[in-house]
């Protein structure tokens, strides 16, 4: 059994450790996600998408909450036994695995096109993973505390995206519904691709040192994705029109671009450096799922050598992968489809189990 | 922990491999920083001549600007072949004006050409764009006693015109937009060297291809940027109001553009409406301000309807849209503009256009 006593949640830390999962990044191609599908009107699926996160979250604590000291690894032993729940379980580790290595490729990637083109991309991963093991290595309590820290670091760049809304022509979202329902329902997926991270429940949860607290702070989460979501979708359709945002790989990032000081040029640069940050409150928590869960399924009290022997695994990985648009994108794709069914079905499957489990236990003498 | 010294010891290792940035790192001294970028036509079939300005960082070197150039395909062979020309790297993420020649412009469009610029993340979108009515080769080659550099004399020529809103200023993310928004085609400053000075003509129409069609003055630059809603300073007008040569010169100083667009009998119609708030700043003609202020709004009002039918019949003629109007065609009449949306230009040159001028006086300064 793991610590939780020692390493327990507030609301606070809790609910910002799912918005720093949540908001990853997606958010750098978002608008032009959007817009591919649903035009400027897709906005409107937002709010879908946050009623459709909302209600897995809310299915993800029903399921955990008659078990408030189990992880998922733990469930999935009691529902199945101990050779299935062992094959869930290690499904379950690949799918946080699967995030953390298309997280940190995705930063390293980013870093290597936008700032740092000639480094190696091995250095950069370097930088990245040795922070991410020394925060990890001391649990969700630090993980939690640095998220709530980042959160707040970074909370400017909030204004900073409202201002192209002033310089763009506000014409360009007009009219609101430009082709019926349908092409809004239709970019309802990838916008739940968007709140993934939510997941991660499925570990958090037992941390949490107030259970009955726990939907308040999934509302929390969600609700401040779905805020940042808003405004630079907003913006980038203000400042593009519907057809210009259509020609960027990551239009969030040229929306920072033409910026400039008389004495910075390349603001940008800037801004992803804090945006970094942002990536490592994602990357970060699966990385420690993953190697958490590890540990919780050879049944390790301490996580902090598989932290530790997952690092050079994921070298080796790099090693093999072509770090390119193209691959991110399939691998994303990948990621999001498995992401869709761990997130909003499996839990669905779960309650159900959950309670033909308990019923049948019962009648049992 | 017994291990935890060894963990330590391993992750911190590697860290003194990260010490700098060193293949990243780039001396000043060894850059050769485009500040000026001139694109023309050249002699030969799909070649481009291509321009570059840059600083010159030494102390022996006299000038301080060397200027290269060379005949390439594209913008980035042009660069490599300007690399082996220039003692340093070609750094373009510092341009500050791009020179486009009226010859290229109205035989190959450059658009495309111009891909390197947004493609390029380390490049700047700020750059300004302008047009050269002539040879762009003497304006790179201008060097002038009484002025700064030729990159810092641009940039300051096109941005102070454009304050007074006698140009417009379209950056490279500007162009970028107006290419691919279906509801506007581009328009660029316009530069011409008239002997010793560089001056700008006004404003470059292009059609959606990036192609030259044709200029606008001072004034219609004005009016086309009232019409774009995109007007902040004071814009300065003079009207003959008495032969010979006697001047009202006003200044606007507050713009509320009103545009309305509907279909009346199916046929597509704009309303605009101007309101002007102006001050009289100069008067060598015999009206009198007091008494016949009611002339003095009749003249400017109807000034400025004739220069608008006028700049938007030309417009129509050459079947493109400068305003930005088809913007309003989707907001408020999308099932219409889905049938003509790649087609706007066109539609535009048939639509009906209406204007109405309503003028305030609001001072006349301190002598009667």
């Amino acid at each position: 059994m793991p610590n939780f006593k020692n390493n327990t949640l507030t609301l606070t830390q809790f609910s910002l450790l799912i918005y720093g999962t949540q908001s990853g990044i997606g958010i750098l191609s978002l608008p032009r996600d959007l817009a591919e599908i649903g035009d400027t009107s897709s906005w409107i699926a937002l709010f879908l998408g946050y009623a459709l996160s909302v209600v897995a979250s809310i299915i993800i604590i029903q399921v955990m909450k008659k078990y408030p000291e189990d992880t998922i690894i733990q469930l999935f032993r009691r529902f199945f036994g101990k050779w299935l729940g062992s094959v869930f379980s290690i499904c379950w580790i690949a799918y946080t695995a699967l995030g953390m290595f298309l997280i940190t490729a995705t930063s390293v990637f980013i870093i290597n096109t936008w700032v740092l083109p000639k480094t190696a991309p091995y250095l950069i991963l370097l930088i990245i993973t040795i922070p991410s093991f020394y925060l990890a290595r001391n649990g969700l309590r630090i993980i939690s505390r640095f998220s709530v820290l980042v959160f707040f670091f970074t909370s400017w760049m909030a204004f900073l995206f409202m201002s192209p809304m002033f310089t763009g022509d506000l014409l360009n979202l007009l009219p609101i519904i430009k082709d019926g329902f349908m092409p809004i329902i239709k970019s309802v997926p990838s916008i739940t691709f968007s709140f993934l991270g939510l997941e991660l429940l499925f570990i958090f949860y037992p941390f949490l040192e107030d259970k009955t607290k726990a939907i308040k702070g999934v509302l929390i989460a969600n609700g401040i994705t779905l805020l940042s979501y808003l405004v630079v979708t907003f913006s980038s359709f203000i400042f593009y029109g519907p057809y210009e945002v259509l020609e960027y790989v990551w239009p969030t990032l040229n929306l920072v671009k033409p910026i400039e000081f008389p004495f910075l040029e390349r603001f940008e640069i800037i801004f992803l450096s804090f945006y970094l940050l942002i990536l490592a409150t994602t990357g970060i928590p699966y990385y420690f799922a993953s190697s958490f869960s590890i540990a919780q399924l050879l049944g390790r009290k301490d996580h902090q050598i598989i932290l530790f022997l997952t690092l050079p695994l994921l070298y080796i990985c790099f090693y093999f992968f072509t770090n390119s648009l193209t691959n991110l994108d399939k691998l994303g794709g990948i990621f999001n489809k498995i992401g869709l069914g761990i997130a909003f079905f499996m839990p669905l499957l779960l309650v159900v189990y959950g309670w033909l489990f308990r019923k049948v236990r019962r009648h049992k003498p | 922990m017994k291990y935890r010294k060894y963990i330590t010891i391993v992750v911190l290792v590697p860290l003194i491999l990260l010490v700098g940035c060193r293949s990243d790192q780039l001396s000043l001294e060894r850059t050769s920083i485009a500040l000026v970028v001139g694109i023309d036509k050249s002699d030969e079939e799909g070649d481009m001549e291509i321009y570059q300005t840059s600083p010159v960082f030494s102390r022996e070197a006299k000038d301080t600007v060397a200027t290269l150039e060379t005949i390439a395909h594209s913008l980035r062979q042009a660069r490599d072949n300007l690399d082996s020309q220039s003692a340093g790297t070609v750094v373009g993420g510092k341009l500050q004006v791009l020179l486009l020649g009226k010859e290229l412009m109205t035989d190959q469009p450059i658009f495309d050409e111009l891909d390197v610029f947004y493609r390029d993340p380390k490049n700047s979108p700020n750059a300004r764009i302008a047009l050269v009515d002539g040879s762009v080769k003497e304006i790179m080659n201008f060097k002038p006693s009484d002025k700064p550099r030729i990159a810092v004399y641009l940039s300051d020529l096109i941005d102070t015109t454009h304050l007074r809103e006698n140009a417009v200023l379209t950056t490279l993310q500007e162009y970028h937009y107006a290419n691919f928004e279906k509801g506007i085609t581009p328009a660029v400053t316009e530069i011409k060297l008239l002997g010793e000075e560089i001056q700008v003509q006004g404003t470059a129409l292009l059609d959606n291809n990036g192609k030259y069609i044709f200029s606008i003055g001072h004034l219609d630059s004005s009016i086309l940027q009232m019409l774009k809603k995109d007007v902040q300073e004071p814009i300065p007008i003079s009207f003959v109001v008495e032969d010979p040569n006697k001047v009202l010169s006003v200044g606007v100083t507050r713009i509320k553009s009103n545009i309305d667009v509907a279909y009346k009998n199916d046929q597509l119609t704009f309303d605009v409406k101007f309101k002007l708030k102006v001050a009289i700043t100069e008067n060598t003609s015999t009206i009198d301000l007091e008494k016949d202020q009611k002339k003095i709004k009749r003249i400017i009002e109807e000034e400025i309807d004739k220069k608008t039918i006028a700049l938007v019949k030309k417009v129509q003629e050459e079947k493109i849209e400068p305003f930005g109007l088809g913007k309003y065609v989707r907001a408020f009449e999308y099932d219409k503009w889905k049938t003509f949306e790649d087609k706007w230009p066109e539609e535009f040159s048939e639509a009906d256009f209406n204007v109405k001028t309503t003028v305030e006086i609001i001072e006349h300064g301190v002598v009667q």
